[in-house]
């Protein structure tokens, strides 16, 4: 694994850190694509100053308004969590340092 | 004009202007003398107790006495004594003016002189008070022509108003008549109306609750921390890379590719799993026995009729016979495709090919080649697609899985079903050489030939009949025989003679003379050719006027053979002589013909009506011992017996083959030792049959 990250240049690596990375999703193609889109754009705006808890919450409004209420929506740096939630309303992904995770729950 | 003051009117002089405290007019009427009456108290309250039902009835006693009437004088009136009271005094009131000159004289243009102008109409009246009013006489026009106009316009409540005035004036002015104009009126009195409600009944509230089904929920846990995100964009960094490598850095980033890669990686995963259990070899068999096994608890009886049934109405009805439908093959990929032919695999007796084309030319498509089994009738254990469709089909007899096949194209293709692709092992090309027109039959040769290459024979409408050489790689086509047309038979109708190749319609090779076959031709004729001379007939018999289907030799005697035509007729011949033995009109096309392999004297044909003829020639020489309709709208194509079993299978043009168990009456072997029959006495069988027919002809 080492000889393997050692491979990577640095450079390459900042640019991945720029992409998100979808760990997990089981929405439909094109909702999840917009709700990759109203995850990055909310990060993008709070990644100067680092307040993940507006990013959440601009996330949360955005998502409400764009797919039905009562979503939720966790951003930080290190977390945790078993949930239960509606099918075909969850993602989990990485963007930059930060994990998001956005689900849907009555 | 002179008013007479009656008597009573009381205009006398005593009390002219009697002032009554109580205003009563009527009983003063009644009673005109009422002045000298009312001074007597006592009388008085009698009068108006009775014309007023207003006042209460029970006062006799003073103290409820009515008004008493009090007329008062005033002070400088005349003393008049009662002689003087009742004097009559007349006053005379006139129109006229005093006032009016009555002496006024007028120049008169007309008479040239002073004339006197006596006072006219106008001159007497003086006009004291003018006012213009409002309202009108109920009897005038206008008044008429108003209330017209009141009635059709819409009630108001300024018109209200004038009604009402209206309505005082005519109770005033008239008694009896005003009430019909009153009456017709109708005039609401706003005051003179009843507060009317109801409360009606309360409905019981009820509540009512619909219970949805949840939305579907998932549980999902995870953990993530730097470390993990670390990791995972280390990774996604690393992919990356790669495919800059491969790609040369035309990677398409989008949300869509991931996910469909992240699906594609699960389901390869699943895929893999999945491979070692459900589609191994061992799955696949016993899947395969499941499949027979429920078919035949799905179709027991018919399988019960098949091994044991015997129709008893054959005992008692010798020289008939009856054949039992039992499974109807057919398939969905076949459902509009002709079924153009049949072929039971010589090793395996359950195992038989269908080949499914079209005969009609403008209707080709793609063919199919299917082996049912007889223990899984619902579905073919193999089939192969072909590009054109198939016409004809032959197993080999020493390699059971090989199969060729003759295309509508001109092509022939060798497959080995037991390898269950579709791709055929050996092929015809262009280059290897190919027939121009459809193959009508193929038939692979018996022996081998002396380099230990397989052989096979090919006919088609081209006129060729051809061999073809399975050599290592390839198909190696070389024409046996030309068919030309015989001109000189033709020649003596007087038609011209006919250019080019006969169309081969079918053809069949001696069991015994391994290099002589027969050839049926679209035209009708049947030649005899032998491989050593490709380019004469050995013989041509002119029996048919119509396109021979298919010919036969018999399996046990090796001169007599079989052929049936368009033209309605089965005939057979001997090939020693050019008239055919025996020939049977079965009135419709007949499509195949078929030698049983059990008994010589036993055949079986298919005419286009979609009837199945079978024919016992030891039992009947004439007519059929049996023609049963299998099918009702469809044509029969092609019918062939099994070898072991005693049933035969008819395939129509709708793409079914149907498969008939024979009665015991169609399958007398006249033999005690039905099973050790051989050969020398079936053949011997066929020549006593044949002999007397010969002798017939003779005679």
């Amino acid at each position: 694994m080492m000889s393997k990250a050692s491979e990577i240049d640095e450079e390459e690596f900042q640019k991945c850190l720029k992409k998100p990375i979808v760990k997990y999703s089981d929405m439909p193609n094109e909702m999840g694509a917009e709700a990759v889109e109203v995850v990055t754009m909310a990060l993008d705006k709070f990644v100067a100053s680092r307040d993940w808890e507006q990013a959440s919450v601009l996330i949360k409004n955005t998502l409400d308004k764009k797919f039905g209420p009562s979503w939720q929506c966790a951003v930080g740096e290190g977390f945790g969590f078993d949930i239960a939630c509606q099918q075909k309303y969850l993602l989990h992904l990485y963007y930059g340092r930060v994990a998001i995770l956005c689900y849907k729950s009555a | 004009m002179v008013l007479r003051p009656s008597k009573s009117v009381p205009t006398t002089k005593g009390n002219r202007n009697p002032v009554v405290k109580e205003d009563l007019a009527k009983p003063r009427r009644s009673h005109p003398s009422s002045a000298t009456k009312s001074r007597k108290p006592s009388n008085a309250p009698k009068v108006p107790r009775k014309k007023k039902p207003k006042e209460r009835p029970s006062d006799d006693q003073p103290a409820f006495q009515g008004p008493v009437k009090r007329i008062i004088k005033p002070e400088n009136q005349l003393e008049l004594s009662d002689k003087e009271l009742d004097e009559d005094v007349s006053r005379i009131l006139t129109g006229d003016d005093p006032n009016v000159p009555k002496n006024v004289c007028k120049y008169s243009y007309k008479d040239k002189c002073y004339k006197p102008d006596p006072p006219g109409q106008g001159d007497n009246m003086a006009t004291h008070f003018s006012i213009l009013g409002t309202t009108l006489h109920i009897d005038s026009e206008e008044c008429k022509k108003y209330q017209d106009n009141e009635a059709t316009s819409d009630e108001t409540t300024a018109v209200n108003d004038t009604k009402v005035t209206l309505e005082c004036q005519t109770s005033t002015s008239r008694d009896s008549g005003s009430a019909a104009v009153g009456a017709s009126l109708h005039i609401k009195n706003q005051f003179n109306y009843s507060e009317r409600a109801t409360q009606t009944f309360n409905n019981p509230l009820r509540s009512r609750g619909v219970h949805t089904t949840p939305p579907p929920i998932t549980q999902f846990s995870e953990q993530a921390n730097q470390w993990i995100i670390y990791d995972s964009y280390k990774s996604e960094c690393l992919i990356s890379m790669m495919e800059l490598k491969h790609d040369g850095g035309s990677r398409s980033t989008s949300f869509e590719d991931k996910l469909a890669s992240i699906v594609a990686g699960k389901d390869d995963e699943a895929a893999t799993e999945r491979s070692d259990m459900m589609h191994s070899e061992s799955m696949a068999n016993a899947l395969k026995i499941m499949g027979r096994l429920v078919n035949q608890n799905a179709e027991d009886d018919i399988f019960t009729d098949f091994k044991y049934y015997e129709d008893p109405a054959d005992s008692a009805k010798p020289g008939h016979g009856t054949l039992l439908p039992l499974w109807r093959f057919s398939n969905s990929r076949t459902s509009r495709k002709q079924v153009t032919s049949l072929c039971w695999n010589p090793r395996y007796d359950d195992l038989f090919a269908v080949g499914y084309g079209s005969y009609d030319f403008t209707r080709q498509s793609t063919g199919v080649v299917c082996c049912y089994s007889l223990k899984n009738t619902s579905y073919p254990e193999y089939a192969i697609r072909t590009e054109s469709g198939v016409m004809c089909l032959d197993f080999h007899a020493d390699h059971p899985s090989l199969l060729v096949a003759g295309c509508y194209d001109g092509n022939v293709s060798v497959y080995d079903i037991s390898t269950g692709s579709n791709k055929p092992i050996y092929s015809s090309s262009i280059r290897s050489g190919k027939h121009s027109d459809p193959v009508w039959q193929v038939r692979w040769c018996a022996g081998r030939s002396s380099n230990k290459e397989m052989n096979l024979y090919s006919i088609s409408s081209d006129g060729k009949v051809a061999i073809w050489t399975m050599s290592k790689n390839d198909l190696k086509m070389e024409p046996v025989m030309l068919l030309k047309h015989n001109n000189l038979s033709k020649d003596d109708f007087g038609e011209p003679p006919l250019t080019g190749l006969a169309a081969g319609c079918s053809f069949d090779f001696n069991a015994s003379l391994e290099s002589l076959f027969v050839v049926g031709t679209e035209e009708g004729n049947i030649h005899e050719c032998s491989k050593a001379y490709s380019g004469q007939y050995i013989k041509t018999y002119d029996g048919h006027h119509m396109a021979v289907n298919k010919v036969q030799w018999n399996p046990f005697h090796a001169d007599i053979f079989l052929s049936c035509s368009a033209d309605w007729t089965v005939k057979i011949w001997d090939h020693k002589s050019p008239q055919c033995l025996l020939h049977f009109d079965l009135g419709n096309a007949v499509g195949d013909v078929c030698w049983s392999p059990y008994s010589s004297t036993v055949f079986a044909a298919v005419t286009t009506d979609g009837k199945v003829h079978i024919f016992d020639l030891s039992q009947n020489k004439r007519e059929p011992l049996c023609s049963q309709k299998v099918v009702t709208k469809a044509r029969l194509t092609n019918v062939s017996f099994n070898s072991n079993d005693y049933i035969l299978i008819a395939g129509d043009d709708r793409g079914q083959v149907h498969s008939l168990k024979l009665s015991p009456n169609l399958r007398q072997l006249h033999s005690a030792n039905e099973n050790s029959e051989d050969e020398a006495l079936q053949k011997k069988r066929l020549m006593k049959v044949l002999s007397t027919i010969n002798k017939n002809y003779a005679t």
